[in-house]
Formats: structure tokens, sequence, C-alpha cells
């Protein structure tokens, strides 16, 4: 299954890319540290412990945060947290994908999986480079409507998710033919 | 919005309150690839969708443990379905041996699926009701589930044992030939009595013996009428009755015992009623024939073991659902105060027969010799025995059915066939 290897994959990368910043700054101890617990989240991947994976990369997030503080390029960090975002979907992807048992099924999900996560992904690299290498200055008084802007529009997306009324179920009639008594 | 959701949220929020606190835009650009991620999701998330579906079962109706196999045609009427999860919710009680009761796949706009499996079951009356679909996007991070219709109905009747027809004497009948003796001279095949010749009245019918007897009279012999009768069965299904068990397995001997009992009414023409008094009161008021016999076995198969405080005692039992002077079935384990009941009963000029099932033997399986739940059984089966004892006494017939024995053997003990029936069968007179 395509899916694990590639969770398996970004796993490794989201270690390896504050390990290499680390190893930089000459913070072996850190590096250490930071490959132990990429072995750890390979470790309890491989025994299929579910609560894991979103555990770590909460871990992985703040300790991205904390990189640029020690003068740790931020793009590693980025790098690090699209895989990490990567490895959370992957293990939620293959969790539902373990139901399954038609590997044609599971190769169509898996395509149009891979395909909708690569883009997003990407789409998320390239933002998230732009907003760390494009610097402007900008007036109190727009970057305070920006602020506001981005409040609102915030505060609009958790409306959204909101969850909807359902509907009430549609009635059939019932299919009388085919019934006979035994 | 689900765990996953709250959860990008939460890093989302994280990384943009660190950045604002320390003043640090590197950090607030580390939620950019989250943004995007929710976003797309965002976008993406499903709407309600349109779904439609029906079920058809080969077989509405059918014996306990019957394999039968379940089939669900779902359609989508609305727009693309990334993931769906159909699952059907199965009756409780319901074993599926063969299939697959959920499905997890892709539903394209206009795509039509079909869920098949195979139940089997207990005597029941099985109602399938909807479907739990659970749909989301690609991320999972929205999704919903709605329940889509597809209602459908399994009857599991109880099976009845074949029993040769149960000789029962009520004392009126219905106007219809049957095999029950009514107590009025006519055609018949059993001698009734013997009166003055009438004319119309077939020579070979005179009795010479007692003409020969007589100067001028002739005589003619009057055979005894055999008419159907009315018949009212009563399951007894009050849980206090079994032991103050829901589930207790001698009812369902009582069950098949009823669903026999009324196939012999039935079989010889009569009028059969069924009453199950037990939770509730369920009936199949009297009636004779083919559509009848179906009635009863559904009731009988929604017949189940139930406490009501307003039903603990026969004494509330619905009468007059059965016909006056005509032939009551009682079948039930009985309680120590059913008996001054069913005495009551019979005063009222109702034929009241009893089976009743064994319940001390039943429960009491092997008791060691000589150990204080032998002498407590003894204890509880000569109560019994003297309970039934006088029932016998005020002219109800009874039958102590040990329910290791089959009925038909118990029956034929208790209520010996009529010689000329007897003689039909090639038995010993």
């Amino acid at each position: 299954m395509k899916a694990h290897h590639m969770l398996t994959a970004t796993i490794i990368l989201t270690t390896l890319f504050p390990v290499w910043g680390f190893v930089t700054q000459g913070m072996y101890t850190a590096a250490g540290i930071n490959l132990a617990l990429g072995f750890l989240w390979l470790v309890l991947k491989w025994k299929t412990i579910y609560w894991a994976t979103p555990v770590l990369f909460l871990i992985v997030c703040m300790e991205n945060a904390l990189l640029p503080f020690f003068q740790i390029s931020p793009f590693l960090a980025l790098l690090s947290v699209v895989c990490g975002l990567a490895s959370w979907d992957l293990h939620a992807f293959a969790r539902r994908m373990s139901a399954l048992k038609d590997p044609d099924l599971i190769a169509r999900f898996e395509r149009h999986h891979l395909m909708r996560l690569g883009l997003t992904l990407f789409g998320g690299l390239v933002l998230g480079a732009a907003g760390l290498t494009i610097h402007f200055r900008l007036g109190f008084f727009v970057a305070f409507l920006l602020g506001i802007a981005a409040l609102l529009a915030f505060w609009y997306l958790i409306v959204q998710i909101a969850p909807a009324p359902q509907r009430p179920p549609r009635t059939t009639s019932f299919p009388r033919e085919n019934q006979e008594e035994e | 919005m689900n765990s996953r959701t709250a959860f990008l949220l939460l890093l989302i929020f994280g990384f943009l309150i660190t950045g604002l606190i320390s003043l640090n835009g590197a950090v607030i650009a580390l939620a950019i690839p989250l943004l995007v991620y929710l976003g797309i999701a965002l976008w993406y998330s499903p709407t309600p969708p349109d779904l439609v579906a029906f079920r058809t079962l080969p077989l509405e109706t059918v014996f306990p443990d019957t394999p039968v196999e379940v089939n669900i045609f779902l359609k989508n009427n609305g727009g693309d379905l990334p993931e769906v999860l159909i699952e059907d919710n199965v009756p409780e009680g319901l074993t599926v041996l063969d299939g697959e009761t959920s499905r997890f796949l892709p539903l394209p706009a206009g795509e039509e699926i079909q869920l098949s499996y195979v139940v089997k079951g207990g005597r029941g009356d099985y109602r399938f009701t909807t479907l739990q679909v659970s749909y989301r996007e690609g991320a999972g991070l929205f999704e919903g589930k709605i329940a889509v219709q597809a209602s459908h109905r399994l009857m599991v009747r109880p099976r009845p044992r074949p029993l040769r027809s149960i000789p029962i004497r009520p004392p009126q009948t219905r106007g219809f030939a049957g095999p029950i003796p009514s107590r009025q001279g006519g055609v018949g095949v059993d001698f009734f009595l013997v009166r003055e010749y009438q004319p119309g009245d077939p020579m070979r019918r005179i009795n010479w013996k007692v003409t020969a007897r007589e100067e001028q009279n002739l005589f003619t012999n009057l055979f005894e009428q055999q008419r159907v009768a009315d018949v009212g069965i009563i399951l007894d299904a009050r849980e206090q009755s079994y032991g103050g068990s829901n589930d207790h397995l001698l009812f369902e001997y009582a069950v098949d015992a009823a669903a026999s009992i009324a196939d012999a009414f039935l079989r010889d023409g009569n009028r059969v009623g069924m009453l199950v008094y037990g939770a509730g009161i369920d009936t199949a008021f009297p009636g004779a024939g083919k559509i009848q016999h179906q009635r009863i076995l559904q009731v009988l198969a929604r017949a189940h073991l139930g406490s009501n405080y307003a039903l603990e005692s026969l004494s509330y039992l619905p009468t007059r659902f059965f016909p006056p002077h005509s032939q009551v079935v009682l079948i039930s384990p009985l309680q120590p105060h059913d008996t001054e009941i069913l005495i009551t009963l019979r005063a009222h000029g109702y034929q009241v027969l009893v089976l009743s099932p064994d319940l001390i033997r039943f429960d009491a399986g092997q008791v060691a010799p000589n150990s204080p739940e032998e002498l407590a059984l003894r204890i509880a089966l000569a109560e019994r025995k003297f309970a039934l004892q006088k029932l016998r006494r005020a002219g109800i017939q009874v039958l102590d059915w040990d329910v290791t024995l089959p009925l038909e053997q118990v029956v034929r003990q208790a209520i010996p066939l009529r010689p000329h029936l007897r003689r039909g069968m090639g038995m010993p007179v």
C-alpha cells in the first residue's frame, strides 16, 4: 500500500528537517532527542497505536515553532510542519483504508487522495515560503484593518464548520413483489 | 466540527498566538500550510447527500434458522461523494451468516450500489428500518451522517409440529360439519339415541331389534351430529409464570405447542382464536382456514415474555374474546392463584383444556439424590400435582407436559382418540 510507505517517509522527513537545523547550530543533544522522537513515532506507527501520530504531530509543531528562536532556518521548520501535516493526514487515511479489502478500491482511493494531498501540501508550502520570503511594511491603520479582517475570516470559518441541521430520512415505498409465503 | 478539525484549529491558533506574542512572523508563516489544508477541506466539504434506498427480501415470513438474503439498493441522486460509509442496522436477534452489512466506498453522482447479506434468526418479528450513511470529504475534516429509510419486515414464525386431531367436546358447536360431537341427533358416526320412525328416515337406519319388541311402531337409530366448534387458545406470556425470566426456553416450547394445537384445530375446520397474555394482550380474532393460520402464526412470532402489573393475574383475562360455551385451551406453566380463575372460567360454561409445561422439572435438571434440593423438588412437584388435581376435579382437562416428551405423546396419553378414529388409524380400540 502506497500510503503506508509514504507515511513512513513523511515521518522520517518530519524528524530529519529539525535534526539538520539543530546539527547546523551545534545542538547535538536536541538533535539526538529529535531523532529518538522520530524513532518512537515509527515504532508506535508500526505497533498501530492510533493516538500516537496526533500527539507526536503536536509535539513536532511546538518544536518547530521554537526553531526560529534558535536561529535555525524557518524554512526547515516549514518543511517539517508540511511533512508532519502529511503524516497526520496519511495516518488517518491509512486507518480509514484498513477497513477495506478490495485492492482495486484501495488503489482508487489512494490515487485520488494522494493527488489531492500533494496539491494541497504544495500550495501550503509555496504560500508558507512566500510568507517567509516576502517582507513589506504596513502602516498601523492598514495592519489594524487586516487584523480585523483576519479575525472576521476566522470567525466565518468557525461558523462554516459548525454542524448543519440534519435532514429527516427520505421515505421509500416498500417493494411488495417477490414476497411470498413460505 | 469533528476532533480532527478541532485539533487543526488548535494548531493554527497556537502558531498565530505564539507568533503574535513573540512578534515573530516566521512562526505565523508556519500556520499557512495548515490554513491551506483546512481551507481546501472546507471548500470540498460535502453537503447532505440525496440518497434513495430500498430493501428486498425474497421471503417475508420464514421458519426459525432459515437463511434469508437481504438486498439493499442505494442510489445517489445528488452530487459526488468522495467517501461514504454505508452501515445497515441489522435488527437485534438476527445473525449475519454471509455478506457485508457495511461498505466504505466513493459514490459518484447517479451511481447505484447493492449491499447483500444473509441472516438467520430465532422466532420473532424483525423490522429493518434505516441505513446509516456517513459521508466526508477526502481529508476527513468535515463529515456528516444521515439515516436513509429502507424499511422491511421479516417474520420468523414458530414451526408447528405435526399433531393429530385433538378430541374435544365443547358444550356448543357451530352449524358446519366437522369432527366434534355436537350433542344433537342427526347424521354422524357415533350412536346417539333411538326414536320413533318419522317419514323420510332411511330404511337402513331402522333399529329392527327395538322395532321387533313393539307391535305397531317402527324405531330409527339416530347418530350424533359432528360439527365444528369455536376454540380459543390462550398462551400465557407472563414473566412470573416462567420464574421471572424474560427469555426462558420453556416459553419457546409453549409457543411451539400453541402453534401445533392451533394447526391441529384449524385442520379439523374449527374456528380458532389466539390470545397472548403477558406484557400486553395480543390477539388473532377467531377465524378458520389458511389465512387464520397465518394470522395465528404471526401473533405467535411476536409473542414474548413480559411483565405487566395490570395483567399479573388471569382474572383480567378478556373472556368475552371467546364465544360463550366454547372450548378454551390455556397453555401455561400455571401460577398458584391461577387454579381458582380457571375453575371460575369452567363454571361460566367454557370447556377448558390446560396444557401445562412443567417448569419445575425443566428448571430442576439433574438434582443429586438425598440432597436438600431433592426435597425441595419433591415438595414443589407435590404442590403442582395437587393444583392440577384440583383442576381435574373441577372438570378441567389437564395435560401435564414434561417437555422432554413429544407433545403428541402427551396429548394421546391424556386424551385418547374416540374408538372409531382409533380404528381408522389402525390403532387398538
